[in-house]
């Protein structure tokens, strides 16, 4: 029987019918006499109804008969890429692949070789997007390459370090 | 089956066959939309692209997927870069008020529950708020979520994991309040 | 020639293609587990690499390796690695492309979390975590990509 590290993941298969049928019973039988994944199990399923009836608001006065006015208003207008399309297939009348498809990888080789050096520097090679934490954070940057992440934890019965 | 004789009317050139093929998916697909931006206008306006953008790119449907999955990946990919051009989201700025446990009027805690999840979503990674909906409200597998978002399935795992996990522990004080 | 330049060019062009489609989906990572302290001096030799970065970012005296662990990570896949004081770190590779990895760092004690971290790595990026209290010392955790 899965213990309680091993059930995070399987309890989000779980509300979700992903799990196959013997698992399903494990993850029941486990949250039986677990109060922990129980009340995580509840939690999972009461937000899924809360985030239903919160975008269920904003639908219920939902303007659906105005979609087609708008969509007909745009289809009769050709859109800009159509026109260049046009055009462009006018100027090149004879269009030969192979020479056009080798030219342009040329361009492109050429590009990736001279854009590093006519470009902005490079970006960092670590970037922190987000942080949680009980403890407060703090956030540094080293130099290109590395980031610190530093938080501050008091231990219980231990004193704190200077 | 009737659908996928629709699909080949409309790429037909049948523009009377469109409406028909679509009206089954308009809740669906402003449903989402309104997940992703929530604003009644917006998601209209969005609707209305995606619609639009299925009906001028409907011939380069083969059927290898579904066609509510390929419509999905349109209005996902649509409210996306939508999100990127406007850049708003003043809601990451408010703090989050504690739960006012001296309103007993249930509808007045669930507007403002309602307000909380709308703020917390609103605060998600943009992909991770897209899986999030998809699998929540619109009730897609998690191998349908990894044809419309074009990622693979543990992507779609662990996204979902941490969308919800960050959704309980904001929310969590005020989902315990209501009960 | 002339001909024999187009095909090699389009053969190359493929080539390129082919290759930005292949690559990808999992990352090399590193976790190197450090005790810095006040309580004794020097820096660790397996640490030589970092050794600039820590004397300039910390003040401690010393840094010592107590664990090293390197991992290949599949998109979605999660892997642990035991902590001191009944710590864990999880780590999970959430998405890989064109050489970056979008990663979760998490560290739990006695399976509650108490830190979590989502951050991109590139190659010869590191991560530092720091702030756990050890012994006579705190943990730092070096996180690079490879």
């Amino acid at each position: 029987m899965p213990g309680c590290n091993h059930m995070a993941s399987l309890l989000d298969k779980y509300v979700d019918g992903e799990l196959r049928p013997e698992e399903r019973v494990s993850v029941e039988e486990h949250v039986k006499g677990c109060h922990r994944c129980h009340r995580e199990l509840q939690e999972l399923t009461t937000l899924r109804s809360r985030l239903q009836e919160a975008v269920e608001e904003g639908v219920a006065d939902a303007p659906l008969a105005r979609i087609w006015e708008g969509v007909a208003d745009r289809l009769e207008t050709p859109t800009i890429m159509e026109q260049m399309w046009w055009e462009f297939k006018g100027l090149f009348s004879s269009f030969r692949p192979r020479t056009a498809l080798a030219w342009g990888t040329a361009i492109v080789i050429a590009f990736l070789v001279i854009f590093p050096f006519v470009t902005s520097p490079p970006t960092p090679r670590v970037v922190v997007e987000s942080v949680e934490s009980e403890h407060p954070v703090m956030i540094f940057q080293g130099d290109d390459e590395m980031m610190i992440v530093w938080f501050f934890v008091e231990e219980e019965g231990k004193e704190a370090m200077r | 089956m009737e659908e996928r004789d629709l699909i080949e009317r409309v790429q037909r050139g049948e523009k009377d066959a469109f409406q028909d093929l679509m009206t089954p998916y308009q809740r669906k697909i402003y449903s989402l939309l309104y997940g992703m931006v929530w604003d009644r206008e917006d998601a209209l306006e969005l609707t209305q692209e995606v619609f639009t953008k299925a009906y001028r790119s409907i011939r380069g449907f083969r059927m290898a997927s579904s066609f509510y999955t390929w419509l999905y990946r349109i209005a996902v990919n649509l409210a996306l870069d939508f999100r990127r051009q406007r850049m708003t989201n003043p809601e990451i700025h408010r703090a989050v008020d504690p739960p006012n446990k001296e309103r007993p009027d249930s509808t007045l805690l669930r507007k403002e529950l309602n307000e909380h999840i709308r703020m917390t979503i609103a605060q998600l990674p943009p992909q991770h708020r897209a899986i999030l909906l998809l699998r929540e409200v619109e009730g897609l597998s998690y191998k349908e979520i990894a044809q419309v978002m074009g990622c693979q399935l543990g992507t779609v795992m662990s996204r979902l994991h941490y969308a919800r996990d960050g959704m309980r522990r904001t929310l969590t004080p005020y989902l315990k309040g209501e009960d | 020639m002339k001909k024999s330049i187009s095909w090699v060019l389009l053969s190359m062009f493929c080539m390129l293609t082919f290759a930005s489609f292949a690559l990808g989906g999992e990352m090399g990572v590193e976790i190197r587990v450090i005790l810095a302290s006040h309580q004794a001096k020097g820096i660790d030799a397996h640490l030589q690499d970092i050794q600039k970065n820590l004397g300039t970012l910390f003040n401690y005296s010393s840094y010592r390796l107590l664990q090293e662990r390197s991992f290949l990570l599949s998109e979605g896949q999660m892997d642990q690695l035991s902590l001191a004081d009944n710590k864990e770190l999880h780590i999970q590779l959430i998405q890989e492309q064109g050489g970056t990895a979008e990663i979760t760092v998490e560290i739990l004690r006695g399976g509650k979390s108490i830190f979590k971290t989502t951050a991109k790595l590139k190659k010869g990026g590191t991560l530092l975590i720091g702030g756990p209290k050890y012994e006579d010392g705190v943990l730092i955790l070096a996180i690079a990509a490879q």
